[in-house]
């Protein structure tokens, strides 16, 4: 049950294309996006070490 | 030979106040791995046949925009309906239902019990029924009256039920009041940490702790598996419904692109009121659930549940016994400081440096994986452990800085005894601030002064707070208070 060549409410906006095509490339999008917490969790490393570094200079 | 022994013992107990911040860290330094190792990959288009349930109790002042925005996902209209199960309101939600089942015909269905009162469970149960009757429904949506979903939300949850292993998934729940006071933000900041972060690390582990109450989507097979009900027995029906899916063999997945915005508490009463019951649940739920904890050594082995995980106990018991290990850690401090004061300031420096790492790494995670909270809630964040915690955290890693430093900027100096009374102080900060936080919520109710409410709450800190009232609702369960289903009030000012 895919959904071909179906369209949700548009409410006013260009229809939403719901086709199987359209849903995987969701997903493939929604993957790719997901992939920026790898660099969430870095930057926080990065902020958690630099910070300690700032604390221990006031020691 | 005794006083070594009773050193031991009591450091013993400093490591134990900071198993809870080891354990939070670890779990926070699993969100990046969600990168690689999500559900996405084994999800795929599908758009089943959905039943949403709606239990509404007295909520004619939110209904309308919830319902309205229901019509409008972006989902086929001819694969959704909507039940909304009115628990014998007393108000306009009868009125305000059949208005919006007049406008779509088909697609709003007003259920309404008879007889109220019994609580959100026997409501959805209600509905449930209904549901299961017709062969129609192939997955069923739970969800709060208030709670407003992006267009997009149900679609992206639906996807992974495409995969056969999975029974059930839930919806990342944001605070989305339009004008949030400072509990709201508190919470706003909390629902990151507790579920765009904390729930893609369970995603990770393969053990999900509960399906949040406002966006449960079960599989029929799931839900007919399960006894085709929610539980009625305890204050935490959803995360019964988590565990009974998890121990019945299939996966529950967070999906954090499928946004859902909620009206939460704002003010410390009804935040109380509300937590109570959710911890009370929890307590039920691990009581329930006995013989489930710490049976699996490996948590990432792929295949079966993975709640018995000694990674997944530690994670939920870090946060249900928080007060025990604040009560421990404060107990060793203290008494280390009356032995040998020198393996105290070297246990409470190491204590809190760990607390420091874990509170600057889980800030500027949590900031960083929701920006449009964190531009409204960035101060709750930065204050989430209370001004005074942040003092605490200087103290322990800068020393000096309080005894002397500051002092000496006004011409000052501590005498032994001030230092003496101020370690201690610092020791004991934890303990003293979470059996403060009911002075927080009792303001919070006094006309006159319950404007002191909010600053008091920036210093005590909302964490505390939190604890506090674990603490309370194990008082409350250990006396067998009436466990009653609370509902929190709500005014329909959520924007999506």
């Amino acid at each position: 049950m895919t959904g071909h060549g179906m369209a949700g409410p548009t409410s006013g906006q260009p229809p939403v294309r719901l086709d199987q095509r359209a849903l995987e490339r969701e997903i493939r999008a929604d993957a790719r996006a997901e992939r920026r917490v790898l660099a969430v969790g870095l930057v926080a490393a990065v902020v958690t070490i630099a910070a300690l570094a700032l604390l221990s200079t006031l020691r | 030979m005794a006083h070594d022994a009773l050193v031991v013992l009591l450091v013993a107990l400093v490591v134990c106040g900071a198993v809870p911040v080891l354990v939070g860290l670890v779990q926070y330094l699993l969100v990046p791995v969600h990168a690689v190792r999500n559900h996405l990959r084994d999800a795929s288009p599908y758009l089943p046949r959905v039943v949403v349930i709606v239990p509404a109790w007295n909520e004619g002042a939110v209904l309308a925009p919830s319902l309205e925005r229901l019509m409008r996902l972006e989902y086929p209209p001819d694969r959704l309906r909507v039940f909304v199960v009115d628990d014998a309101s007393t108000d306009d939600t009868p009125q305000v239902v059949q208005a919006k089942a007049a406008e779509h015909p088909g697609r709003i269905v007003h259920l309404r019990r008879a007889l109220g009162g019994q609580g959100k469970a026997h409501t959805l149960n209600h509905g449930i029924e209904q549901a299961l009757a017709d062969d129609w429904m192939q997955a069923l949506l739970i969800m709060d009256a208030d709670v407003i979903y992006r267009p997009d939300a149900l679609r992206k949850m639906t996807r992974h039920l495409a995969d056969e292993r999975v029974g059930a998934v839930t919806a990342y729940i944001r605070e989305g009041s339009a004008r949030p006071g400072s509990v709201a933000r508190f919470i706003g900041y909390e629902y990151v940490t507790a579920q765009a972060a904390a729930r893609r690390a369970q995603n990770v582990l393969g053990a999900m702790a509960c399906l949040a109450g406002g966006a449960q989507l079960h599989s029929r097979t799931n839900l007919e598996s399960i006894g085709g009900r929610v539980d009625t027995t305890t204050l935490a029906e959803d995360t019964f419904t988590t565990f009974l899916t998890q121990l019945d063999g299939r996966e529950v997945v967070f999906e954090p692109a499928a946004v859902v915005a909620a009206e939460e508490p704002d003010s410390v009463r009804a935040l109380w009121k509300q937590r109570v019951r959710w911890a009370r649940g929890n307590v039920q739920i691990t009581r329930r659930f006995s013989d489930v904890w710490f049976r699996r050594p490996w948590p990432l082995r792929r295949g079966g549940q993975r709640l018995g995980s000694w990674t997944f106990g530690l994670i939920w018991f870090s946060v249900y016994m928080l007060p025990v290990a604040i009560v421990l850690a404060t107990a060793g401090l203290v008494g280390l400081h009356l032995l040998d004061s020198a393996v105290a300031l070297t246990a409470f420096r190491a204590l809190w440096w760990l607390g420091v790492v874990a509170y600057v790494y889980i800030t500027v995670t949590t900031l960083l994986l929701d920006r449009e909270t964190a531009g409204r809630a960035w101060f709750q964040a930065f204050t989430f452990p209370g001004l005074l915690a942040l003092v605490v955290m200087t103290a322990a890693w800068v020393p000096g800085l309080w005894e002397e430093r500051v002092p000496a900027l006004f011409g000052l100096r501590m005498t032994d005894q001030g230092r003496d009374a101020w370690q201690l102080a610092l020791y004991a900060w934890p303990l003293v601030a979470m059996l403060v936080a009911p002075v927080v919520r009792a303001v919070d109710g006094v006309r006159g002064v319950k404007v002191l409410a909010t600053p008091l709450l920036y210093v005590i800190g909302y964490g505390p707070v939190l604890c506090a009232i674990t603490l309370d609702a194990y008082v409350k369960q250990w006396r067998g208070a009436s466990a009653q289903w609370d509902k929190t009030e709500k005014t329909g000012r959520v924007v999506g």
